[in-house]
């Protein structure tokens, strides 16, 4: 079952789950994200968490289950993608009676090492992915509502399945894809650090659910979620602040929270197990901290990225090739971008600088750069380079 | 000479605040391992990693096998705790 559900491109620099793009990110970021959508009050926020869970999840689903035609089947199919993609723990034996549990949450997780308390269900990813697993079983798009969550005392999470009316989820995919990069004078920064073998050792590696469903690694837990359900709630969250002229505000959140959680999730990464038999062997100075890091983050699937250049400490540039937050812009969207979409990358781009070059504590550290993106390739059909640049505003 | 007690060092981790990282005595590092081989999965990772996950703990070492991070689990209870550094014989 491993080897039929993981594969990797390396030309794109994407790790793939049945065939689909998966990011890696910890679950601090996926905390953090969620709740900026979700609890920004002018937006149904949990609308765009929901309908992108059960759209990417859904895309997943359907690829596993692929010839296999008995539902007990395709129900443990579903419930070991679940755990086996870091989520956590499903229990699906009276999903047929409309009720669903999670003995472990990655999100819950997340949120409770993030905000230090839980005041409200907080598993909308689990309920899109059992809402898509309901409609690849029964072939009618079902409501799903989290009525018990670990995160409030609960034993477990619990969610109740209910009828819907509507159509099934669909979204316009564009079949854009991006010219290869034009990469005459672009390349690393020189370092002592080997970032294609770092690249290669993470890539071979399959990160799969404990016993718990959960993947704790670099100290932090990891999940592999779809590229897609990334970029549609980045996408339809602006798009929708967008509409009520709040078009930068989204994008300042969604920056925002990528900044701390690049700050505190690579440093729990720098000064973990895997970070000093892998990475601290090679490290000499201090840019090659930066060129590790860069280097860890595409090997978790986000796109190629590598620090590009260091002016001095106050200024640097880094380049990201097919990131996915650019190419998935353009694969829901027909035109070029307004402006720059790359909002993550901006955010752990900023973070990791901090990290390194700032000093004192976290808290000091935070917010003494930032980090702007003067050529995004989801604004033209030029190119697939994305070029960020990191500022001291101390 | 007297032998080097078991001590340890919090290790910055957002899988759980108590996070630490245990120096067992070194006449007892192998014991430590073979104890719970006896009962436990211990698994190798690609990058030489060395790993017991039990229902509580995950322990985690590199190919030295000391010092052992020790990562508690959501299941994690204070007499776990309380076991486990009985086993160790360690005291704060």
């Amino acid at each position: 079952m491993k080897n039929k559900m993981y594969s990797y491109d390396k030309n794109y620099c994407r790790r793939k789950i049945y065939d689909q793009n998966v990011i890696v990110h910890c679950h601090r970021y996926n905390a953090r994200m969620i709740s900026t959508i979700e609890d920004t009050t002018q937006i149904d926020g949990k609308k765009i968490v929901l309908d992108s869970a059960e759209y990417s999840f859904g895309n997943i689903l359907k690829t596993a289950m692929t010839g296999v035609s008995s539902k007990s089947e395709k129900i443990k199919i579903a419930s070991d993608t679940y755990s086996y993609l870091g989520l956590g723990k499903l229990v699906l034996d009276s999903i047929d009676s409309g009720n669903v549990q999670a003995a472990t949450s990655h999100i819950v997780s997340g949120w409770l090492a993030t905000f230090g308390n839980v005041t409200r269900p907080v598993c909308s990813i689990t309920a899109g992915y059992i809402r898509a697993l309901a409609y690849l079983l029964n072939g009618t798009p079902v409501e799903v509502t989290e009525t018990k969550c670990i995160g409030l005392g609960h034993e477990q999470c619990e969610f109740l399945i209910s009828e819907k009316k509507g159509k099934p989820l669909e979204e316009n995919v564009t079949g854009f894809t991006f010219p290869k990069a034009d990469v005459t004078g672009i390349k690393p920064i020189e370092s002592n650090v080997n970032s294609e073998h770092i690249h290669n050792t993470l890539f071979d590696m399959e990160f799969v659910g404990n016993d718990e469903g959960l993947i704790p690694m670099f100290n932090s837990y990891l999940a592999s979620i779809p590229e897609d359900f990334y970029n549609l709630v980045s996408i339809k969250y602006v798009e929708e602040l967008d509409k009520i002229h709040l078009r930068h505000f989204a994008q300042k959140r969604l920056i925002y929270a990528a900044e701390v959680c690049g700050m505190n999730t690579f440093y729990g990464i720098i000064n973990s197990q895997e970070w000093e038999a892998l990475v601290k062997p090679m490290l000499r100075d201090t840019k090659d901290m930066l060129v590790g890091m860069a280097a860890v983050a595409t090997g978790l699937g986000w796109g190629k990225f590598f620090l590009e250049k260091v002016e001095d400490q106050n200024h640097m540039s880094f380049v990201t090739e097919y990131s996915y937050e650019s190419v998935g812009y353009r694969k829901f969207r027909n035109l070029p971008a307004k402006d720059s979409t790359c909002l993550m990358f901006r955010g752990v781009t900023a973070g990791i600088v901090e990290l390194t070059y700032s000093s004192g504590t976290l808290q000091e550290k935070f917010g003494t750069y930032d980090a702007i993106e003067p050529t995004c390739c989801a604004t033209s059909s030029d190119g697939s380079l994305c070029k960020l640049v990191a500022v001291s505003i101390k | 000479m007297k032998k080097k007690e078991t001590f340890r060092v919090r290790v910055v981790s957002c899988i759980h605040p108590e996070t630490y990282k245990y120096f067992l005595r070194d006449d007892f590092v192998d014991k430590f391992w073979k104890i719970l081989g006896e009962k436990y999965e211990k698994k190798v990772s690609v990058l030489g990693l060395v790993s017991i996950e039990t229902e509580a703990f995950i322990f985690q070492s590199n190919a030295l096998l000391n010092p052992v991070q020790v990562m508690r689990k959501k299941k994690c209870k204070d007499k776990d705790v309380e076991e486990f550094h009985k086993f160790i014989n360690f005291t704060e």
